[in-house]
Parts: structure tokens; C-alpha cells; sequence
């Protein structure tokens, strides 16, 4: 098994692009309910930790941040909130996209499962037992991140599936930056007080 | 928006005492939807999965991108709350075991015919009526306002419903409803 220099392989594949858009399919479920959501939708991203995901169903969500703030919009609930991107805060799929590794090392042991011509199949297992994901796997092809799978101790399980992904794509000045339409009733959150 | 009372499309109006008996004799259905929550500690959405059997229910929420799932499980015993990531607790009751581990909580007791669109059994209420369904229910120091209803199921079911006392106001959108006939 390659054990070490998968951190680093893991960043160099990350470290290609400085931005990032992909259309996405996300499935999520879990093995004892037979229920399974399935949700549609764009994410563009650009480093060091902006980035726009855009979920069209089932539910419309909008998750919008500019690396210090994070708003969280739904339209069918009418409702926004706006909340300080703490330093623990940005999650996991956040912290993978933007290739923030030394970040996500100090949460997870990062393996390389399997390489053969021309794909890489990573995990990341926890470090300590308290991690909100038990399991979590990214698969890459031809140097481009095409699935990144979760599971966390409930064993619901999230498979993102990304396709027409465009690297370093040029955005313009408010892709990152969200403000919420007439009538949306908007939250702004206090920095949580960092009790721990 | 503009307050204009839902028009009941197709369905002939039901007289509420009928539906009243109808919903209250429902004691097995399940609900995907999604929860907005706004409360002082804690205000954020969730995708809402409710599984209600007449001892026992099931509530999943999940936040976005699959993070900050929780599971609470509820018989006459007690209830359980697993978060992702942390131990499953347990207690007699939800509310108070809601409030310390979601920051946040509702009486699920209640909530259970809430979501209905009608009155817990236990307790005395207001209510108001707009086409013979029920348009807002005061009980148990709450008030529930109903500001959708859909047909899918044959049977008008609430599509949109705010759950709200003091600073705390909950939304729920109930996406799709299934009830074994």
C-alpha cells in the first residue's frame, strides 16, 4: 500500500487549479432507512476558500461564501443566514476542494487506496473518534477530482458525483458575495463564542 | 406574501369535523421535507425526514453537504438524539434533551398532530378556519400558522407551517407526504 506522500500527492492533485467549476449530482442516504435524497446542481469555487454551491432540488439551496462570511440561503423557506466563517467552521467538503490539506491532516490520516492508469482513489479516516465524518473518499481521473464520497457515524452517506468540470475559470467580482432578495427573512448570526 | 388564503383547487371542501377525525386517526405516515430554524443559539435549515408509527417516530435532519446530521428516535420510553460525530444520549423526554444537544426544540408530542394540520388531543386550543381547514392553532403556549396546503395525497395535508413561541420560529416545508392507506 503507498502510505506515505499521500498528503502530498493528494495536494499536488489539488494544487493544479486556483479555481474550479463543475456541475454536480449529490445522493444521500442511509443503509437502514430505504430513503435515498438525490440533489442537483453548480459549484464554483477559487481559492483560498471562496466558492458558490448552488443545489437546484429537491431542495433549492444556495451556500454562498467569500472566505469570511458563509450565507446559508433557502428560497422555499424564505430564509437566509449570514454567519462568520470560523476557522473550524469552513467543513470538510470546504476544506477538500480548496486544498486546504495541512488542515484536513490534522483531522484525518489521508491513504491512497489505489492508482491505476490514469485515476486516484484516496480515504480519509479519522484521527480522533469525535469526527463528524467516519469515512470519507475522493476519487480523481485524468488529474480532476470527479467524486467525493462522506459518511458520518449515522451512516448516512453522501456521494457528490461532479461532471463538466472547467479549470481556473474566470469569475466576476460577486460571484462570491450573496444578497438575499426582497422579503427573504435574514439571520445574522453572532460569531459563535469560542467556548472549546 | 400578499396573504391571500390558499384556494383548494379540485377537492371538494370536507366539513373540518370529518377531517379532524380524519387526521387524528392517522397514526402512521412519513414526511421529506426541509426545517428552518431560527431560534437564538442556533438558526440554520436542515432536510427534514419524519417517520411516525403510533408508538414510535423517527426524525432525521440533515444540513447542507451532508454535515450536521441527527437522528432522534421516540417511543413512550424516551427518546434518543444521535449528532453525527458525537454519542447518542437519551432521555425521558425530547424537549429538554433537544434543547441541550440542537440548541433548539419543539413538543414532538404535539408536533405529531401539528404537522397534521390540526390540534394535539391533549391540551385546549384557539383555532381558526379558512375554508374549513385549519388557518392557525394556539395550544401549549405555541402558535402554528398553516400558510400552505397541498392535495397530492387525495387529502388536503399541510405544505407549509411555521411552529413558533417567544424568539424561537420554526418552518417547516413538507415536501412529500406518504400515508399507507
Amino acid at each position: 500500500e503507498i502510505q506515505e506522500g499521500a498528503g502530498e500527492r493528494l495536494n499536488s492533485l489539488l494544487a493544479t487549479f486556483d479555481s474550479l467549476s463543475a456541475d454536480f449530482d449529490q445522493v444521500s442516504g442511509s443503509d437502514d432507512s430505504r430513503r435515498m435524497d438525490s440533489s442537483r446542481g453548480t459549484l464554483l469555487l477559487a481559492k483560498p476558500n471562496r466558492f458558490r454551491w448552488i443545489a437546484k432540488e429537491p431542495f433549492p439551496q444556495t451556500l454562498v461564501s467569500d472566505g469570511e462570511t458563509l450565507w446559508i440561503y433557502d428560497p422555499d423557506l424564505e430564509q437566509a443566514t449570514e454567519r462568520k466563517v470560523s476557522e473550524g467552521d469552513s467543513g470538510v467538503p470546504a476544506l477538500i476542494l480548496n486544498g486546504q490539506i495541512e488542515q484536513l491532516q490534522s483531522q484525518y490520516k489521508i491513504r491512497l487506496l489505489q492508482e491505476k492508469d490514469d485515476s486516484q482513489l484516496f480515504e480519509l479516516l479519522p484521527l480522533k473518534e469525535a469526527e463528524v465524518f467516519t469515512r470519507i473518499r475522493l476519487l480523481f481521473t485524468k488529474g480532476v477530482i470527479n467524486e467525493l464520497q462522506m459518511e458520518d457515524s449515522l451512516g448516512q452517506r453522501t456521494s457528490i458525483l461532479f461532471k463538466n468540470q472547467k479549470l481556473n475559470p474566470k469569475y466576476e467580482e460577486d460571484t462570491f458575495t450573496f444578497t438575499p432578495p426582497e422579503g427573504t427573512d435574514v439571520i445574522v448570526e453572532s460569531s459563535p463564542e469560542s467556548s472549546e | 406574501c400578499s396573504g391571500l388564503t390558499p384556494q383548494p383547487t379540485t377537492t371538494p371542501e370536507r366539513p373540518w369535523s370529518e377531517h379532524y377525525q380524519m387526521m387524528q386517526a392517522t397514526d402512521s405516515w412519513q414526511l421529506t421535507g426541509k426545517i428552518g430554524i431560527r431560534a437564538p443559539a442556533e438558526s440554520h435549515s436542515a432536510s427534514l425526514y419524519w417517520e411516525q408509527s403510533p408508538q414510535r417516530y423517527q426524525i432525521d435532519l440533515t444540513g447542507p453537504l451532508g454535515q450536521g446530521g441527527a437522528r432522534i428516535e421516540g417511543d413512550e420510553l424516551g427518546v434518543s438524539i444521535d449528532i453525527a460525530g458525537e454519542q447518542p444520549l437519551w432521555a425521558p423526554s425530547a424537549e429538554q434533551l433537544m434543547e441541550d444537544t440542537l440548541g433548539w426544540q419543539f413538543p414532538v408530542q404535539d408536533v405529531r398532530y401539528w404537522i397534521l394540520g390540526i390540534p394535539a388531543p391533549s391540551n385546549p386550543f384557539e383555532l381558526s378556519l379558512t375554508q374549513q381547514l385549519a388557518d392557525e392553532i394556539i395550544q401549549n403556549g405555541w402558535k402554528i400558522k398553516y400558510l400552505r396546503y397541498n392535495y397530492q395525497t387525495g387529502h388536503p395535508l399541510p405544505e407549509k407551517l411555521t411552529i413558533s413561541r417567544d424568539d424561537l420560529r420554526l418552518t417547516i416545508i413538507a415536501k412529500e407526504w406518504q400515508i399507507p392507506h
